[in-house]
């Protein structure tokens, strides 16, 4: 079910036709029908979830496992609820292989993974909002 | 009941789920949400009595499970809903056995769960304080059968007044013929009372002699009068605190009544002979078989004592107006008549029964306790028949024409009273009586005489 706030009839428009990588549906039914809440989440998860992700990409790199792990964790709540399917699986192993210190090597490609996936939610959501 | 808002805090470190729970909330208008970031910001703010704390386990450097420990130790009336990533079932099991309500996996049906769990905890809590309400009602519904007995209309309206009389210190004045469970009244008014666990004193004026009546009630002291060899505490005094009956105020001499109006009125006695002041705190109950209104009209009894005393008036009925009653307590009489002789149980055959609800018992519950003891130790098996029942009323012409009934009512009670006396001969009774014994036939048809 697509969920467009506002139909942008500029060059956004070609963003919009290539398949949402997460679902907005959860947030709405939270919101119980407050089209403000559903801008406000969408707006919160612009502002922080780049963060948390750019936080995973450096504990990575500096093989700071125990980080790497509660970062993953941190990001799992909100890749589910904003049903980010790509990535759902994807942040699990990162958790699990961070904590439990296996098969490591395959974390830093995971870590990227997230990364692109998000970067595109990101520019998806801000067009979907604009 | 306390204020409606249901207070949920929330405990998550993760800004963008937080918001969506706590909107999620928020929807139920009567959720106050608020959301933490860290048990900190949290702690700072438990002096608020949250009613839920939802709690993300896996907080960055923090033990959930010591959280829940510290919020249980300070508030343990405060539930808390764990909300976790993690899946280990130990893990959840013991948080749920340190006192976590509820334990809820992160995942797509979170928001949902935690719902459902907000939901069954405010259920849960609408239950003890509906349980909490029930109790303290059924502790109110006043248990009279131990001291009267009885399921009749007329004495269901006594257990009405009785109930209004227990949770108040209001005098209350029980009138009723002789017999007819007054002192019953009394005692179930004191014992369901908030003081029953004081002293309930009885007192006969009736029964005690003129010149001692004074010092009965108010003591005396050591030398007041001939006799008076030591101080001696009144009824008043030995009440204190308790109710004191007054059984038969009627017969109170008019020079009493006014130092007993003046007793309770100041709250206060004197000793006979004494000087001081006694303070009592006493809840007064009389009672009487007399019109006490008549007995003011004749200038027996003082009309601001009347006035005094009134209080609550609860007007005993007459066993003869308590219809089944008097089969209940025939029932009872010869049941505890049986344990007490230990003699084998004995059964009431439904004639006996017919028998009793047609007599008028003018000694009411009294008489009818000895009728049945007497029918017991006459009834040789185990089964109480009519002939076992003897009435002994003294009935009089005068006790007849002391009600006023029409002349047909007289006219059956007569003719009854003749048959009764000459064991149901119908021809005797016409020939006595100078009346056709057809009619006495006709009226038997009718219902209205009985000759078994």
């Amino acid at each position: 079910m697509e969920t467009s706030l506002v139909k942008s009839n500029n060059s956004e428009n070609n963003v919009l036709s290539k398949e949402k990588l997460y679902s907005l549906d959860m947030v709405e039914a939270v919101s119980g029908g407050n089209k403000e809440f559903i801008k406000k989440m969408v707006l919160l998860f612009i502002e922080t979830i780049p963060k948390d992700v750019k936080q995973l990409s450096n504990s990575c790199a500096s093989k700071d496992w125990a980080q790497v792990a509660k970062t993953a964790h941190k990001l799992k709540s909100t890749i589910d609820s904003m049903a980010i399917k790509s990535i759902k699986e994807v942040v699990r192993t990162i958790e699990s292989n961070a904590k439990n210190q296996t098969s490591l090597e395959q974390v830093p490609a995971l870590c990227d993974k997230i990364t692109a996936v998000i970067n595109e939610c990101v520019v998806q959501l801000s067009a979907e909002i604009m | 009941m306390k204020d409606q808002t249901f207070k949920v805090y929330i405990i998550e470190d993760d800004t963008w789920y937080g918001s969506m729970l706590q909107h999620y909330l928020s929807l139920n208008p009567e959720y106050e949400v608020k959301r933490f970031e860290s048990p900190g910001e949290f702690f700072a703010e438990l002096h608020n009595k949250p009613d839920v704390v939802t709690l993300d386990y896996s907080l960055p450097d923090c033990d959930g499970a010591e959280v829940l420990r510290k919020i249980k130790e300070t508030n343990p009336d405060i539930r808390v809903i764990i909300i976790s990533g993690q899946e280990d079932v130990a893990t959840a099991i013991n948080l749920l056995k340190n006192g976590a309500f509820d334990y809820i996996v992160k995942d797509d049906d979170t928001k949902d769960r935690l719902w459902n769990s907000i939901l069954h905890l405010r259920e849960i809590s609408d239950l003890k304080q509906e349980v909490e309400t029930l109790k303290t009602q059924v502790g109110r519904k006043y248990d009279f059968s131990e001291m009267i007995i009885g399921k009749s209309e007329a004495i269901k309206k006594v257990f009405a007044l009785i109930e209004k009389a227990v949770s108040t210190n209001i005098t209350v004045s029980i009138t009723g013929e002789t017999g007819s469970g007054k002192e019953m009244v009394a005692k179930a008014i004191h014992y369901n009372s908030p003081r029953s666990k004081l002293p309930f004193v009885t007192v006969n004026v009736a029964a005690i002699p003129r010149d001692l009546i004074e010092s009965e009630l108010f003591g005396h002291e050591k030398g007041a009068f001939t006799g008076a060899v030591t101080r001696r505490i009144g009824k008043f005094e030995e009440a204190d605190k308790g109710t004191l009956f007054l059984d038969e105020i009627g017969e109170l001499d008019i020079n009493l009544q006014a130092k007993l109006l003046r007793v309770l009125q100041e709250k206060e006695i004197t000793r006979v002979g004494g000087n001081g002041t006694v303070k009592i705190d006493v809840r007064i109950i009389v009672a009487t078989h007399k019109n006490l209104m008549e007995e003011v009209k004749n200038k027996n009894f003082r009309e601001d004592l009347y006035y005094r005393l009134i209080g609550m008036p609860v007007n005993l009925p007459p066993l003869r107006e308590r219809d089944n009653d008097i089969c209940i307590l025939a029932k009872h009489f010869i049941d505890n008549f049986c344990k007490d002789n230990k003699l084998p149980k004995k059964t009431l055959s439904p004639e006996a029964q017919q028998k009793l609800l047609q007599y008028s018992f003018p000694g009411n519950v009294r008489e009818l306790k000895s009728v049945m003891e007497l029918a017991v130790v006459m009834a040789d098996d185990d089964s109480i028949s009519p002939e076992h029942i003897t009435f002994n009323t003294t009935s009089s012409i005068s006790d007849l024409l002391s009600k006023e009934i029409t002349l047909k009512a007289f006219e059956v009670q007569v003719i009854q009273h003749y048959l009764d006396k000459y064991n149901k001969d119908v021809l005797l009774v016409a020939k006595k009586l100078d009346i056709g014994k057809s009619t006495i036939y006709r009226m038997v048809q009718m219902g209205e005489l009985n000759i078994k």
